[in-house]
């Protein structure tokens, strides 16, 4: 049985913070919970809200209907109105007023009537409530209180302890924690949403990380700065969203060409142009495949949910200091700032160590390899290191001569086909359920899908989780002859697109959305529950 | 490490026209990188040159040491990148006006305010010659006022930023010698013709004396970005 709880009110109300806290009060207990963020492109005012959807089956997206409305601005509740389930509850900031209670009083009395809505056990709460406000928590804890107190109409779903405490996190938190446990020791950015979430955690925990993590004027200033880290020998990261990571676009071929490692987060969101800020959407499965001029191998992961991204990260770290490339992580706004209860963050790969200034003598920069793969070092030594936009010889001098032009090509392009090789040991899908039907997917619609699967007989989902090399025959081998449909959150099916350009297969139709919200299970069961 | 690296030159085969000042620069550059090795101010291993793209970027290809041969227009934000990794590198910028002051303008402000310990050394002869001698902003010719890059920088908080003349190369190895030893932000700004699309040499000449005339600007001092940026954290 899954439970839902829409939080709503204005812009700087604490909305976002407050569903949080009821998910990890969830997860205290031992429930799956998803809380989706949406909110506009504002500071103050407007009507935002979250939704927070647990169950002690896995949780793994939100759902259209809620059972309990929290109003922390009274208007904000009739918006919510239609979708809320029959006999569902309102709670509003107006039944919420505890004299000399804290600045937020507001927002922890309706958590405390929401926790004895749904029976939780009020010490869950409370400590729920001491973990997040630390030494400032005793007026919140007594706000808690006295919401608890109250006599609110109680739901016949009781939330007693369901299992052992889980971990709550955004993407974004997932990704810090993939480059930290990577060795990132430079990251270089230019604020945009629904990138920054990553740059501003990384800003946030610098100073014990002891990682650089720099503001520059522009992206085009952060991607080369990235290339000039990754120069001098040190992990390094970079990222942004919709037109940001296109004005990195030329940095992301000069590593390319250079064979200078740097890794892009790349978070969608809804486009084009400026788009929707604060909406998500996967429309930039292509561009991110093809940013930059010319012909260069990358590598592209696409996660679809907290571990994943943090799998993502490290393998996105790995392979391109492996293999001196830019690597991707594509995300969205979706997987960034949704928050959700996850398993263990892992990945058997090393952390990178960074690049010394030893070299044999005659060191040579791009030293033609059977595999493709030039080994790096860092300037400071007795080998001259040099990088080089420009096409070059082995020594990285410039060089036009035709024959010089293609052996070096064929040597950038080999290190594909030797990633290729090596990735055939790390899954490219992943196979979820049984059935004859099929549908595919890329990316954050994993939640809503794997949701919506149990009510779907006769259907299975695949995952794919890299675009570039693209797991072309893993999948095909999996599709076989069985039609399929992709789920995406886009207008033209950029997923089917590149699945048929890869495998020859077409897809049967494609479930798209692209009005700037995630899918939930709902639209998927709609959509496939017919076919 | 590489003091004693006896060879700055390379065996790389000469592209620019017969009589380019860039001929006068490379030398000048190469004669100050010996002195200040040999004085032990700098360690040729641990020197690295970044450079634009076009005629003056390859030096990038004529000079003995570390180099990285960027982007057009983005010689600051690569530079700053290495210093930030390792502040310990000797880390010297060349490009022209177009690629600093058209394409790049944003940070050649952003660099003179942070103020990250790298020299920047523009070879200005007021053309695109590679693309064949369209005007960049320090062309009186071009559309709107001349940029004036060295008041610029100095606004912008450059904490050395002269102007020097191929046409006078005592001064030349003189400013250059003083940026790159200069802990902070230098730009050089290197006038010269370029003799086949921008050859006023007798104005130049005139030029050169003023600049000669004006003296060297001495150096300021403030807090370097490859420190700030690291203040505060833990040594990692």
């Amino acid at each position: 049985m899954r439970k839902t709880v829409v939080f709503t009110g204005e812009a700087g109300q604490g909305i976002d913070r407050t569903a949080v806290i009821f998910g990890k009060i969830t997860a205290s207990l031992g429930y799956s919970c998803f809380i989706y963020r949406d909110y506009s492109s504002l500071i103050r005012g407007g009507h935002n809200f979250s939704v927070a959807t647990f169950s002690r089956e896995p949780a793994r997206s939100h759902d259209k209907k809620a059972h309990v409305i929290i109003a922390l601005d009274p208007k904000a509740a009739l918006a919510h109105k239609s979708s809320l389930h029959k006999r569902g509850a309102v709670f509003s900031a107006e039944d919420a007023k505890r004299e000399g209670g804290s600045k937020h009083a507001a927002n922890n009395i309706l958590l405390g009537m929401l926790a004895k809505h749904f029976s939780i056990p009020k010490n869950a709460g409370i400590s729920a409530i001491r973990k997040e406000f630390g030494a400032k928590s005793a007026e919140a804890e007594k706000d808690f209180d006295f919401g608890y107190s109250k006599d609110v109409p109680r739901s016949d779903f009781r939330a007693e302890k369901a299992g052992a405490r889980r971990e709550v996190s955004d993407g974004n938190k997932a990704v810090m924690a993939g480059a930290l446990d990577s060795g990132v020791a430079a990251v270089f950015y230019y604020p945009m949403t629904p990138a920054t979430g990553v740059f501003a955690k990384l800003e946030e925990t610098k100073k014990e990380t002891g990682v650089i993590v720099e503001q520059m004027e522009d992206e085009i200033a952060a991607a080369n700065a990235t290339i000039g880290a990754s120069y001098a020998g040190v992990p390094s990261m970079t990222g942004s969203s919709g037109g940001g990571l296109a004005l990195m676009g030329e940095a992301a071929s000069f590593s390319g060409m250079a064979e200078l490692p740097a890794v892009f987060y790349a978070a969608q969101r809804m486009g084009p142009s400026t788009g929707v800020p604060t909406y998500t959407a996967q429309g930039d499965l292509k561009f991110v495949l093809s940013m930059g001029p010319g012909e260069f191998p990358r590598i592209a992961f696409i996660p679809g949910d907290i571990e994943d991204a943090y799998r993502a990260t490290r393998e996105a770290f790995y392979f391109s200091a492996k293999y001196r490339m830019p690597a991707f992580i594509i995300s969205d706004k979706h997987i960034a700032e949704s928050y959700s209860t996850h398993g263990a963050l892992k990945s058997p790969l090393p952390k990178i160590k960074p690049l010394t200034a030893r070299a044999g003598k005659n060191y040579k920069s791009y030293s033609i390899t059977e595999n493709g793969i030039s080994p790096g070092i860092a300037p400071g030594g007795s080998q001259i290191f040099r990088a080089t936009s420009y096409e070059h010889d082995e020594y990285g001098h410039t060089t036009e001569d035709p024959a010089a032009i293609k052996r070096m090509n064929d040597k950038r392009l080999r290190k594909a086909r030797t990633l290729e090789k090596e990735l055939a040991n790390f899954p490219g899908i992943f196979v979820f359920g049984k059935g004859r039907k099929t549908i595919v997917f890329a990316g954050s619609p994993k939640g809503a899908v794997l949701d919506a699967l149990p009510s779907l007989k006769g259907w299975r989902a695949i995952q794919i989780n890299r675009l570039y090399p693209f797991p072309a025959k893993e999948l095909a081998r999996n599709l076989g002859n069985v039609p399929f449909h992709t789920t995406e959150n886009n207008a033209t099916g950029q997923l089917a697109s590149l699945i048929r350009e890869a495998t020859g297969l077409k897809a049967d139709k494609s479930l798209l959305r692209y009005d700037g919200r995630p899918f939930t299970p709902e639209d998927i069961i709609d959509f496939f529950k017919a076919r | 490490m590489n003091k004693n690296r006896k060879e700055l030159n390379t065996a790389e085969k000469n592209t620019w026209c017969p009589g380019c000042l860039n001929f006068v620069t490379l030398a000048a550059l190469k004669k100050t990188l010996r002195k200040l090795a040999d004085n032990g101010e700098i360690d040729l291993g641990s020197t690295v040159l970044v450079t634009d793209i076009g005629c003056g970027a390859k030096v990038y290809d004529y000079i003995n040491v570390n180099a990285v041969y960027s982007l057009h227009g983005r010689v600051l934000p690569v530079a700053s990148g290495i210093k930030a990794a390792n502040p310990k590198l000797t880390v010297i910028g060349f490009g022209g006006d177009g690629g600093t002051y058209n394409e790049g303008m944003n940070h050649l402000i952003h660099s003179s305010r942070r103020n990250a310990g790298i020299t920047m050394i523009v070879a200005n002869n007021r053309v695109f010659a590679l693309t064949k001698g369209q005007p960049t902003a320090t062309n009186p010719s071009s559309t709107g006022k001349p940029i004036d890059a060295i008041r610029l920088a100095n606004d912008a908080g450059a904490t050395f930023s002269a102007r020097a003349s191929a046409l006078d190369t005592g001064n030349l190895e003189n400013v250059l010698e003083t940026a790159i030893t200069h802990k902070g932000f230098s730009l050089v700004e290197i006038v010269q013709p370029c003799l086949i699309f921008n050859n006023d040499i007798q104005e130049m000449r005139k030029e050169a004396e003023k600049i000669r005339a004006a003296g060297i600007p001495k150096p300021k001092a403030r807090p370097v970005w490859e420190e700030e940026i690291r203040s505060g954290l833990k040594p990692k």
